[in-house]
């Protein structure tokens, strides 16, 4: 018998599908290899990044490649107060949280003026600044050297090294990775979410009807700041080391790529995009040298087929959107 | 607009390529394996030197006939591109997906030294430095587990700095390398020898790699060369090639003498160097043209073990081998020498394994012989090459040997001290020799000379 379905049954669907995504991701590091563990911490945490990328690139219009400098900004503070000033555990992590939001309000003064073209431009050339600070101020940065031991998260006792203790340190990234997934939705579905967002369609028009565009901008600017930092901490402390290249082109550029590759305008794009790219580089590098041409010709045929990313593209696949309504998603 | 249907078809074949690709890159050889990831730069500007490395540990294992103590071995390469976090992915990746028993590598400097710390927390997992040249990797950050069977900059250069003021009278040099954490350790051992042998001053510049144009260092070295002796080279690869075109075509070398640091006259760069490299001087713990040296500076059995390798790399790649190409051969020899001294059982005798690399005998190096010390560093000869045309070929040739040097070099007697000076950084140590102790070395706060 075939009716259609209620909306409370489609509610008990979703729910369902809920369960079996979360006890996937929860059960993760019990079936999955520890190289597929450390993928997954990898991937949660670079999401972050390119989550505050596409929240300014989706909203605003506004292609920020300063979010690596912020990336960087907070993985440096961090490096520099716990192991050049040898300051205890809690205080360096809470300061690398604030600095790059604070990076951010100075920097937007000068940067939210412009938008489109010239704002990509700006942000690159902060981005130069941030990487030239921390190659050549080595009394600071230590250079090219790189700030090599960062200590580890010691929580309640608990300590959380990603090496020793990749679980606590998957949970840890993950507890993090779903409290801003959450707080970014809830962002982007307030009223100052779609005031920013109509920013971009038509500034002078939201100007006229008395919003303040400029300060919505620069709040957002703030914001994406915050979340790229608490990116750059959990993966300068992933990885144990910080040093300039790793706030520079590379990094920028698997942004870029994973933000395309999943689609800017879908919430669930930057997921998707980090975890495709993050894939094809492991698994190509060793099987050619060229493996960069290998990810350059999926790049291209994204770009070729499909503009809108791979989840703008199974958005508007008739057979996603019978799943979608089954599950009586919007 | 592309057909809807030819759309569906593409990215199909791109999710089925992706998961052929998956297992193919998990897939785990036969049990018996060894699996040896060798990883250094094969993007980049120093892309070479990843080239070189790898193919002296495939020439290494070809002369063992691809077999360690009866057990096949398999090679990864993994690219690190000279970059300090990347080299901790791919090392992590290597040690994770492809469960490999060893390491060989990495390259760059700031490269050996985010490994050596990310080392301290796989202490049964030995790797081997191949070409980075920090002295922290082996010293202030020593880990048992880490070795090097390479070179510092300061150990190679201290001696330079010693020959340039003894043997030629120079005091006051001028210093332009790339800047980046290889030439400062480079001009850290230099300034080292050169101010406890009676050095005046190194003033150093240093400008950005991958620079094509020096004419604005060079005007700068022009108004400056009538107080200075020398200028020393401290570049390397492409940048070195251009720097010293340039520094010809300014007629520099009418108004000051030129002399380089290790890379500088490396063997890749001098065909495209020409003629005007003959004379010039450097040093290393390397020299491509040791069977040239004066009669009596080396025993029948150094110049054998060095023609062998010699002869064997040229047969396979046609061309001469340079410093890294070496130091891959040497990392895997020592390595099978270690496995072999356990009985290949390196999955239950690891400690034992780490101690066989500590003590494995390598007298019989192409490079010359070394052994390592207590720190895992190779103790060996240095040389001061001079470059040479030798059957129509430029070669370095070395002209002086300085034996059995340490990566303390002429501080062997006072370690503690040593390891108590601040690392090698851009600005240290200063290049004003007045600004530095008798022996050398920094003083401490309160004004005292380390003894």
């Amino acid at each position: 018998m075939s009716s259609t379905p209620t909306k409370e049954n489609q509610g008990h669907r979703r729910k369902i599908l809920y369960l079996i995504v979360g006890l996937i991701i929860i059960s993760l590091p019990f079936w999955i290899s520890r190289f597929g563990l450390a993928l997954s911490t990898q991937i949660f945490f670079l999401t972050i990044l390119v989550m505050s990328f596409t929240f300014m690139a989706r909203h605003g219009g506004l292609v920020s490649l300063a979010q690596v400098s912020f990336f960087g900004i907070s993985g440096y503070t961090l490096g520099i107060l716990s192991v050049k000033a040898g300051i205890p555990f809690p205080y360096p992590y809470l300061l690398a949280i604030i600095a790059p939001p604070i990076t951010a309000a100075i920097f937007g003064l000068i940067a939210i003026r412009v938008s489109a073209i010239p704002f990509l431009m700006i942000t690159l050339a902060f981005g130069e600044i941030a990487y030239g600070t921390a190659r050549h101020w080595s009394s600071l940065t230590n250079g090219d050297n790189g700030i090599n031991n960062i200590p580890d998260i010691i929580l309640f006792g608990v300590s959380f090294i990603a090496a020793k203790e990749p679980i606590r340190f998957y949970y840890l990234v993950l507890i993090v990775f779903v409290i801003c997934f959450w707080l970014m939705n809830k962002i982007n579905h307030s009223s100052f979410g779609l005031a920013f967002l109509a920013t971009k369609q038509s500034s002078s028009r939201l100007e006229a009807l008395g919003y303040p565009v400029f300060m919505i901008k620069y709040f957002a600017f703030i914001i994406s700041a915050l979340f790229a930092g608490i990116s750059g901490i959990l993966g300068t402390t992933f990885e144990g080391t910080i040093n300039p290249d790793s706030i520079w082109f590379g990094t920028i550029m698997f942004m870029l790529i994973a933000a395309i590759l999943g689609g800017v305008n879908h919430p669930l794009g930057p997921l998707v995009g980090v975890t495709v790219s993050t894939i094809l580089e492991r698994y190509i590098e060793p099987l050619t040298d060229h493996y960069r041409i290998v990810v350059g010709i999926i790049f291209l045929c994204t770009i070729l087929l499909a503009r809108q990313g791979i989840m703008g593209f199974l958005e508007t696949r008739p057979i996603i959107q019978r799943v979608r309504r089954w599950f009586g998603f919007e | 607009m592309m057909d809807r249907r030819w759309k569906i078809i593409f990215l199909c074949i791109m999710f089925v390529g992706l998961l052929v690709s998956l297992p193919a890159g998990v897939l785990a050889g036969a049990n018996d394996e060894i699996r040896i990831a060798v990883g250094g730069p094969h993007t980049g500007f120093a892309a070479e030197f990843g080239a070189e490395e790898f193919r002296g540990v495939e020439l290494a294992l070809q002369e063992l006939g691809g077999k360690i103590a009866g057990r096949p071995v398999k090679l990864m390469k993994t690219d690190t591109k000279c970059d300090a976090s990347e080299a901790v992915k791919k090392f992590r990746d290597s040690l994770l997906r492809d469960k490999v028993h060893a390491f060989i590598g990495p390259v760059c400097g700031s490269s050996g030294l985010s490994i050596v710390e990310w080392a301290k927390d796989y202490p049964d997992l030995p790797i081997l430095i191949a070409y980075s040249a920090p002295e922290d990797v082996t010293m202030r950050k020593r880990q048992y587990n880490v070795l090097r069977p390479g070179w510092t900059g300061t150990q190679d250069n201290y001696y330079l700095g010693k020959y340039v003021v003894q043997e030629k009278g120079w005091k006051k040099i001028i210093m332009i390398g790339q800047d980046y954490s290889f030439p400062w350790g480079q001009t850290h051992g230099f300034i080292r020898g050169f101010c406890a042998s009676g050095g005046k001053k190194v003033y150093k510049i240093y400008h950005p790699p991958n620079t094509e144009d020096y004419s604005s260092y060079l005007l700068k070295i022009r108004s400056m060369a009538k107080d200075y002796d020398a200028v020393a080279m401290n570049t390397a690869g492409s940048d070195a090639v251009a720097l010293f075109k340039q520094f010809f075509e300014f007629g520099l070398d009418k108004q000051i003498k030129l002399f380089g640091f290790t890379n500088a006259f490396d063997s890749t760069a001098l065909p495209t160097l020409g003629d005007k490299a003959i004379g010039m001087i450097s040093a290393m713990h390397y020299v491509e043209g040791l069977e040239y040296a004066k009669k009596g500076m080396f025993s029948k059995k150094v110049i054998d073990s060095w023609l062998r390798f010699k002869k064997a790399y040229m047969a396979e790649y046609g061309h001469v081998p340079s410093c890294p190409a070496e130091q891959g051969y040497v990392c895997l020899m020592l390595y099978a020498r270690a496995v072999e001294a356990v009985g290949g059982d390196i999955e239950n005798k690891k400690g034992e394994l780490l101690d066989a690399l500590h003590k494995a005998d390598m007298t019989d190096a192409p490079r010359g012989p070394f052994v390592l010390d207590d720190f895992g560093h190779a103790t060996q000869n240095v040389y001061i090459r001079e470059v040479q045309k030798h059957d129509g070929q430029l070669v370095n040739v070395p002209i002086k040997v300085y034996r059995d040097v340490t990566q303390f070099t002429e501080y062997v007697k006072m370690k503690e001290a040593y390891m108590r000076q601040p690392s090698a950084s851009r600005d240290y140590p200063p290049g004003d020799c007045s600004k530095l102790c008798a022996n050398g070395l920094g003083p401490y706060p309160d004004g005292k000379c380390p003894k």
